[in-house]
């Protein structure tokens, strides 16, 4: 496996990295408008690199409000990695770099009692099926009205 | 003897799909007393048996009982599990030890059901000090997660079965 370099970019909207990301997002059609690409920029926590800087892979964390979690605040947690950089556990990996992260924020486990994501894509709905993800933890909780699942993993002693 | 004496011994006592004859009696009068099912709720709660509590005179002080339901928030089916101790045997974790043996069994028999197998175990906390008290969102001794709340207000808590995989 090539190696790779997670730099956290929270925070910091001017680092080099999130001007490569914007280019990623755009280059693979992720994300295309200009006002939606700069929202998402500021919402970006790990950015994947290899050792030559290439970036090709990105996780963002947006707070929201969750009404059917007790109207309680999380952080809706995306990811997005170019084919060439897939590799197994990847996603995982970068889950939980991004989760641990955020679990070391000041407000979290107070206010923001977890990571919530929805998976939309249609291969991992059928792949990824266990209840309880093994490597990141993340538990299943429902579905969306349009059949996305919806995942959870709580901070450490967050309450509801 | 009180329950808060070290000296008594609580017994765990599997009656799952098991004859009740024995503990029939003292059971309904708990259910009737504490504001379990009555009539013919109660008789058919009976066959939900999994674990009862018997005090070290060996009469019965608590109880949990599983149906296998359709969950329609999760698509799957799902053991749900009620928990039922009298108020002097509501001792600091006996509720979560009662909560985890009946989960443990549930699980070690759930792969033998051929059709609608459950995928975990589910319970509605309804009690309102339970939930404004026992409101970590994930139950340290049990493992519980919470995932919502019913349409009355009450915390769905799961537990899924090791493996368990949920539909597409």
């Amino acid at each position: 496996m090539t190696s790779l370099v997670f730099e956290n970019v929270w925070g910091n909207p001017s680092a080099p990295e999130v001007a490569k990301v914007q280019q990623l997002w755009r280059r693979h059609g992720v994300l295309k408008r200009d006002d939606v690409i700069e929202s998402r920029s500021r919402q970006i926590v790990f950015v994947v690199a290899n050792r030559d800087g290439e970036v090709g892979g990105v996780s963002t964390a947006r707070p929201i409000q969750v009404p059917f979690l007790n109207n309680n605040f999380f952080y809706e947690f995306r990811c997005f990695v170019v084919p060439s950089f897939r590799s197994p556990g990847l996603d995982s990996l970068l889950a939980l770099k991004t989760k641990d992260f955020l679990e070391t924020l000041p407000e979290s486990g107070s206010k923001y009692k977890g990571i919530v994501m929805l998976i939309e894509n249609e291969v991992l709905k059928k792949q990824r099926t266990k209840a309880v993800w093994p490597a990141t933890g993340m538990v299943f909780a429902g579905y969306t009205s349009q059949g996305h699942h919806i995942r959870i993993g709580y901070f450490k002693g967050a309450r509801i | 003897m009180q329950p808060e004496d070290n000296k008594e011994r609580l017994g765990f006592e599997n009656y799952w799909r098991r004859d009740v004859s024995d503990i029939r009696d003292q059971v309904l009068s708990i259910w009737k007393d504490h504001g379990g099912p009555t009539g013919n709720d109660a008789t058919a709660r009976l066959n939900q048996i999994v674990w009862v509590v018997k005090n070290s005179g060996g009469s019965v002080v608590g109880l949990s009982t599983a149906y296998k339901v359709y969950i329609k928030q999760l698509r799957n089916h799902l053991f749900a599990t009620r928990l039922l101790l009298v108020p002097q045997y509501r001792i600091p974790g006996l509720t979560s030890k009662l909560f985890v043996e009946t989960r443990d069994f549930l699980e070690s028999i759930h792969s033998g059901d051929e059709q609608e197998q459950a995928i975990g175990v589910i319970t509605l906390v309804e009690n309102p000090r339970m939930k404004e008290y026992r409101n970590e969102a994930v139950w340290p001794a049990s493992g519980m997660v919470y995932i919502g709340n019913s349409q009355e207000g009450h915390h769905i808590r799961v537990y899924y079965f090791k493996d368990a995989r949920i539909a597409p």
